[in-house]
């Protein structure tokens, strides 16, 4: 501290006035009160005032919180979707079948044991890795054309792939072994290939075929997957 | 004392500039590292692409006298690559395995090991992916795209793939078409007409399956999927469909993009520009 502040303080101690000697002036305003009065109306006073202002705070505080940690945890914690959402493709991924689960799908399907160049999966929901789906993608040779085939078969008809709107109201409809089957022609690709959809209802299951062919009819394709085993064996020519 | 310090401290950081000699590995990190700051703040840095949720379906019937349609596809369209491993966040890796296959066909040695597809009756068919491809493409595409659980920034994609293309001994050319509004549609034909695909990076968009959409001689039926996140896509053709009414007005116009999805079961689509299709980034891609 320099000389010229040591002054200032030195006069500023000088001018404050002595709280003892200011009392003795004024002793008799403050009759009426003794130390133990004061301390009771301090008391009540100190509970009123501080404990509404620090409770409110605290609330507001522990709300927020809550607030901030039920917006942060919610959407992690898996909460089940509700019956009628839907699942879109974004949300799957494509995991190979086993050997026996192709086995059990060709004894219903045999027309998919015949299929050249093939890929098949399973579409399963990524968040739980239920089954959706079972897709089957290959080729197939035989004496009428040459198909370029994709056959889902959903089990979960949540699951919506882009075409499947595209499944309801097929124009044509054939009767194979039984078989209910509905399609149409949806386009004529660039490459000049005649796309179709086919819809087969088998039971609980909905097989979803996405065929595309060189030649513009589809008829003989449905004969030969759905009709007699043996009728299909002689028209696919093994290459 | 402190005023000391401070002209030290001026003095020093006049001086230092001349005192180096030549730059220290930290020096040639720190360039490394600015400029891909700079491509990731011209290629945008802040949204994460990690596919895109299904948020429902919309029909919508366009009434018209007459329509023309004009459609510009890549003859060789693109392969239809797909996620195999329960990763939700993998669409920019998807993508730009699905670009490295379609060069793959030109390139051979962009994937060692790999068929990428053979002709049937003249028309060329890609292959379906197999483990080779999902090693060495879309792994890689992981590792060299920084690719996390929030996904892949769009400049990160591009610097993986750069990365990844040069690696296998090619190069690889972006040319930006814009983004929103000011899309270069233009420029996109252009890159159809020149065979090069596009990667787009979309945020909320419309998709359609690829179909006619007429269900009468006036009337058109859209069938819109309704999508919203980020997701990365590969278009390889374009289409515009134009309504006019009796008196020969213009009275709409729709264009889409022919999309390669990167999904398996619906591998292709129409992207719908002009609805709810949010589009923050597209790149030509040329890879030689």
């Amino acid at each position: 501290m320099g000389r010229f502040e040591k002054k200032i303080q030195q006069k500023l101690n000088a001018e404050k006035p002595q709280f003892e000697k200011w009392y003795g002036r004024n002793r008799e305003k403050f009759a009426e009160f003794d130390a133990s009065a004061a301390e009771e109306r301090k008391r009540p006073a100190v509970a009123v005032k501080k404990r509404p202002a620090f409770f409110p705070q605290f609330a507001t505080i522990c709300v927020a919180v809550l607030c901030i940690l039920s917006v942060c945890f919610i959407p992690f914690n898996g909460i089940d979707r509700p019956s009628d959402e839907l699942y879109g493709d974004g949300e799957i991924y494509s995991s190979t079948l086993t050997e026996n689960e192709k086995q059990s799908l060709w004894v219903n399907y045999p027309f998919l044991e015949n299929l050249q160049n093939t890929m098949d999966n399973c579409s399963r929901l990524i968040e739980n890795d239920k089954l959706l789906a079972v897709t089957f993608k290959g080729e197939l040779d035989s004496i009428f054309d040459y198909y370029f085939i994709k056959c889902e078969i959903v089990f979960d008809e949540r699951y919506n792939f882009l075409e499947k709107n595209l499944y309801i109201n097929l124009k044509s409809s054939a009767i194979v072994q039984n078989k209910e089957i509905k399609y149409e022609m949806i386009t004529k690709t660039v490459e000049g290939l005649f796309n179709y959809l086919i819809i087969v209802q088998d039971g609980e299951n909905t097989m979803y075929i996405d065929i595309k062919s060189f030649d513009e009819t589809v008829l003989d394709f449905l004969n030969m997957a759905f009709g007699p085993k043996e009728s299909l064996k002689t028209l696919v020519e093994k290459v | 004392m402190t005023r000391f310090f401070a002209a030290v401290l001026c003095i020093l950081a006049v001086v230092a500039p001349f005192l180096q000699n030549k730059p220290s590995m930290q020096d040639v990190i720190i360039a490394k590292l600015d400029y891909e700051n700079e491509l990731r703040v011209k290629y945008g840095a802040e949204d994460s692409f990690r596919g895109s949720n299904f948020q429902g379906y919309e029909e919508e019937y366009i009434d018209y006298h007459h329509k023309t349609e004009e459609e510009e596809t890549i003859i060789y369209n693109t392969p239809k690559y797909y996620e195999s491993r329960p990763r939700p966040n993998t669409c920019a890796n998807i993508a730009g395995a699905i670009v490295v296959g379609y060069y793959d066909r030109v390139y051979d040695d962009l994937i060692p090991n790999f068929v990428p597809g053979r002709y049937i009756r003249d028309i060329w068919f890609y292959n379906y992916q197999n483990t080779v491809l999902e090693n060495t493409v879309i792994d890689s595409l992981y590792t060299k795209m920084n690719t996390d659980a929030a996904g892949t920034t769009q400049a990160d994609c591009l610097l993986g793939l750069r990365s990844h293309v040069l690696s296998m001994g090619r190069n690889i050319s972006y040319t930006a078409l814009g983004s929103g509004t000011s899309f270069n549609m233009d420029g996109f034909k252009q890159a159809i007409a020149d065979e090069k695909p596009v990667l787009i990076f979309a945020s909320g968009y419309n998709l359609l399956p690829l179909a006619d959409f007429n269900i009468t001689a006036t009337q058109d039926k859209l069938y819109k999927s309704i999508y919203n996140g980020n997701h990365v896509m590969v278009a390889y053709g374009c289409k515009i469909v134009k309504y006019f009414d009796v008196q020969n007005n213009l009275i709409r116009q729709n264009t889409f993009l022919k999309v390669s999805t990167g999904w398996n079961s619906s591998s292709s689509g129409y992207l719908m520009l002009n609805d709810r299709t949010g589009i923050l980034g597209a790149q030509v891609v040329g890879i030689s």
